[in-house]
């Protein structure tokens, strides 16, 4: 082509290319949310509150396992496994959150691998207590080993369940044995994530609050402020839909005689039910701080109340149910607490629903891919 | 998820290299070059019955293969099954980017591709590198082709006959655990190789599973049950030739398949194809598939792990889904097919998003060279690449990994300039509703 030719093709160009790029960069009419003050609502409510807890709970978690293993005894299992549950409730109550510095260096896997379909991380856990080599635990060895002996997963196996592990799993002649130092290395390991975290979350010259807070600055993720409202929309749905497919779906399968209590999240621990409606909570507690008060207007009213409602009546019927009733995922045998799971997975499912992409139109977000698309 | 809406200006360079195609003597406004929908879903279509009929031509090969070698189980028998077994894989990875989109292929995709397994529901394993089974599946070491009587979902199963009907229709899945896989590519692949049992170490990991010719031949036996075995690896091998007879014919004229994207809206079939693309990029490829297998350092979290073939299973995949953007296919004779693209449906509304993703996918494609170029000309196969402590390895793999997520990325500007934002995709397990239970 001649040079002479270019400004003639950049005007062609400009009358070509320009109307849909314009087109596509209009407002759509009606109200626009307030994003900035949602995300304010997200990150000074919701988010660095719960990772603060999480850190909390991480760090007591190692110093309980650290004392426990200085003089193994009861009192310090029972302790030790108190403040692991107490881990795992924090973790809980943020593990819907998947973007920002919970991102770095795998630290969501790292904290957590479930589900584990062909039970990889048991294997490892296994393959490491029988080596019994000292070298693995160190801590740069141990964070850069695979996610599944690091952190909460891996000590849910070492510490449970209480039928098959007792105090003298743990000790050894002169003290604390392999898997009590196993234990007590991913508790430091897990007090570090959680610090991390929090840290990265709120301090230094660019904490990611701010990269939030303030857009414009910093990575560009968040460039455009309704980029944060579609990604907490996302969590929510994400974060529903990993409690309807996963944590209740798949334990109790599509009918009575295909219930598998072993695909219960912390059927170890005891834990899954509780998880669930920690969950429930937290997702409730997102929609309630960052999304509800904001929105108003701007949706329907009915979407409102549908969400709320559901939200709601899913956190009662998990509350309803006996504790452990996740663990044992009833079968035919017992109809009535099968029944009772089957309502609450379905509510867990219109929440999925009702967080989808109807109300991503409604706000004029697109939904996109998530990692749990793909089988 | 950034809004897609306000994108950034064209770079100054993609600018001019768009001025110049414009102002090319062939080239028409871009406008007036954007394929009609109904020819672009159409086309994807026909690329579809291409697909198959190259899958199923190769998987023919393979049957033929597996039945020289149960007839005369000799070394290089086994040899020449393997080669087919690793040429089968080449069209049918590629055609992996039509599952999301299509319930009619995801419905079926468990039958031919599920994955991964617990290969010690088949036949023998190393305790040492399965370990002692899986809790979430009591049949993890069910071993049929040592066992003849079994216990599925509490009842006693006759296995006295591996035949098709009982690996598809008692098997497969048995207990509703997806892990039960006794039918498919990765079935017969354990079936050809045997367990992989080097660990992911810089020596120690190299090679495939190493299962001798002897375990297929009554006459001088080794690991047991030979003919229990070879009949498993015949039955196998047919079920799949059965089971890729059946989708290539859903995809040709009349096929419910093709009827099901022609047939659709244009929006709907539009995002039929995209979901195809962005669900197989991320959430599958680079997240089951390679996201896991690298954080769990484990030789058996890659996608071929018996016959170290991963690397070219993964290269296919991007292949693939490149393919179906560029509206492209090379089959297995060599003939080029070409037709009305997506792409170029996309340029006529957005040049840069459609510019944005055939970046990505090229991009992606290197990537995926890469982990080739390792494994077959450097000799470091992917389970190799995943070890922990191999931070160069873990690099290559992170690296592809990133580019099938922004490669996602650009399929979400593709989706957004196309207007496809929210729409719903009926009837689908994927985008905000992938179905886990009894796919």
């Amino acid at each position: 082509m001649p040079l002479q030719a270019l400004p003639l093709v950049l005007a062609l160009l400009a009358t070509s290319v320009a109307p849909p790029t314009q087109g596509q960069a209009a407002q759509p009419p009606g109200p626009q949310p307030d994003w900035a003050d949602l995300n304010l609502a997200l990150v000074q409510g919701h988010l660095v509150p719960r990772y603060r807890v999480l850190a909390q709970a991480t760090r007591n978690l190692a110093a309980g396992l650290d004392a426990f293993c200085a003089a193994p005894d009861e009192a310090g299992l029972n302790q030790a496994r108190g403040r692991f549950v107490a881990a795992l409730d924090a973790w809980n109550g943020i593990a819907h959150m998947r973007f920002g510095p919970i991102e770095t260096d795998q630290r969501f896997y790292r904290f957590q691998v479930w589900p584990d379909k062909r039970g990889t991380g048991a294997k490892q856990v296994r393959q490491l207590l029988a080596e019994a080599d000292p070298a693995r635990l160190e801590p740069a060895a141990l964070a850069r080993d695979s996610v599944a002996v690091q952190g909460l997963s891996a000590l849910e196996l070492l510490l449970y369940p209480h039928s098959e592990v007792t105090l003298a799993d743990f000790q050894a002649e002169g003290g604390a044995g392999f898997r009590c130092r196993f234990a007590a290395a991913i508790g430091r390991n897990l007090a570090g994530l959680g610090q991390a975290t929090l840290a990265d979350w709120t301090q230094g010259e660019a904490p990611y609050a701010k990269t939030v807070l303030e857009p414009g600055i910093g990575q560009g993720r968040f460039a455009d402020p309704s980029a944060l409202g579609t990604a907490v929309l996302m969590t929510l749905n994400t974060g529903a839909q990993v409690v309807h497919e996963l944590k209740l779906r798949e334990p109790l399968g599509p009918g009575p005689t295909a219930a598998n209590p072993r695909r219960a999240e912390a059927w170890r621990s005891r834990r899954s039910l509780a998880n669930v409606c920690t969950n429930l909570r937290a997702l409730g507690h997102l929609y309630a701080t960052a999304l509800a008060p904001r929105l108003a207007g701007l949706w329907l009213p009915e979407t409102d109340q549908g969400l709320a409602l559901t939200l709601a009546a899913a956190q009662s019927a998990c509350l309803s149910l006996p504790p452990e009733a996740l663990d044992e995922a009833p079968g035919p045998d017992r109809p009535d607490a099968r029944q009772a799971l089957e309502h609450l997975r379905d509510l867990a499912g219109a929440l999925q629903a009702r967080t989808g992409k109807r109300l991503a139109e409604e706000l004029d977000l697109t939904l996109g891919f998530n990692s749990l698309d793909g089988d | 998820m950034p809004n897609l809406r306000n994108q950034p200006v064209p770079t100054l360079a993609l600018t001019l290299a768009l001025a110049l195609s414009l102002a090319g003597p062939l080239s028409p406004a871009s406008a007036a070059a954007a394929p009609d929908t109904k020819a672009v879903l159409t086309h994807y279509a026909v690329l579809a019955e291409a697909q198959y009929g190259d899958a199923l031509e190769a998987a023919k090969a393979l049957r033929s293969a597996v039945d020289t070698l149960t007839t005369t189980p000799t070394q290089v028998n086994l040899a020449a099954a393997r080669d087919a077994w690793k040429a089968a894989r080449a069209p049918y990875q590629q055609t992996e980017a039509f599952r999301f989109g299509n319930p009619i292929v995801d419905d079926w995709e468990g039958k031919v591709n599920a994955w991964p397994l617990d290969e010690g529901l088949i036949d023998y394993v190393d305790a040492a590198v399965y370990g002692e089974g899986n809790e979430e599946n009591p049949q993890a070491l069910a071993n049929l082709i040592a066992n003849p009587r079994l216990q599925v979902g509490g009842k006693a199963v006759d296995a006295s006959t591996l035949d098709k009907a009982l690996l598809a229709k008692t098997l497969h899945e048995a207990d509703g655990v997806e892990t039960n896989v006794a039918t498919g590519y990765h079935a017969i692949e354990f079936l050809l190789w045997g367990q992989d049992r080097n660990g992911t170490g810089p020596q120690t990991g190299s090679g495939p599973g190493d299962r001798p010719a002897s375990d297929f031949d009554p006459a001088a036996c080794t690991g047991g049950n030979c003919d229990r075995r070879a009949a498993y690896l015949k039955a196998a091998t047919d079920l799949l030739v059965d089971d890729l007879t059946w989708m290539r014919a859903q995809w040709g004229k009349g096929g419910a398949a093709r009827k099901a994207v022609i047939g659709a809206k244009p929006k709907q079939g539009l995002t039929m194809i995209l979901t195809g693309l962005g669900s197989l990029s991320y959430g599958e490829l680079a997240g089951e598939r390679m996201k896991l297998g690298l954080m769990l350092h484990d030789p058996e979290e890659e996608h071929d792990c018996f016959s170290d073939n991963t690397h070219w299973s993964h290269y296919y995949d991007a292949l693939g889904i490149r393919n179906l953007y560029l509206g492209q296919y090379r089959r297995s004779d060599g003939a080029e097919l070409a037709g009305p693209s997506l792409s170029a449906l996309v340029a006529a509304k957005d040049p840069a998003a459609d510019a944005a993703l055939r970046e990505r996918l090229d991009y992606t494609l290197s990537r995926m060279q890469v982990l080739v170029d390792s494994a077959e000309r450097d000799g470091v196969a992917y389970d190799q690449l995943i070890g922990a402590g191999n931070p160069e390895g873990n690099a290559k793999v992170q690296s592809a990994i990133d580019a099938l997520t922004a490669q996602t990325k650009a399929i979400e500007g593709v989706i957004a300039a196309l207007g496809l934002g929210n729409v719903a995709l009926e009837g689908s397990d994927s985008l905000d509703a992938p179905d886990k239970v009894g796919r």
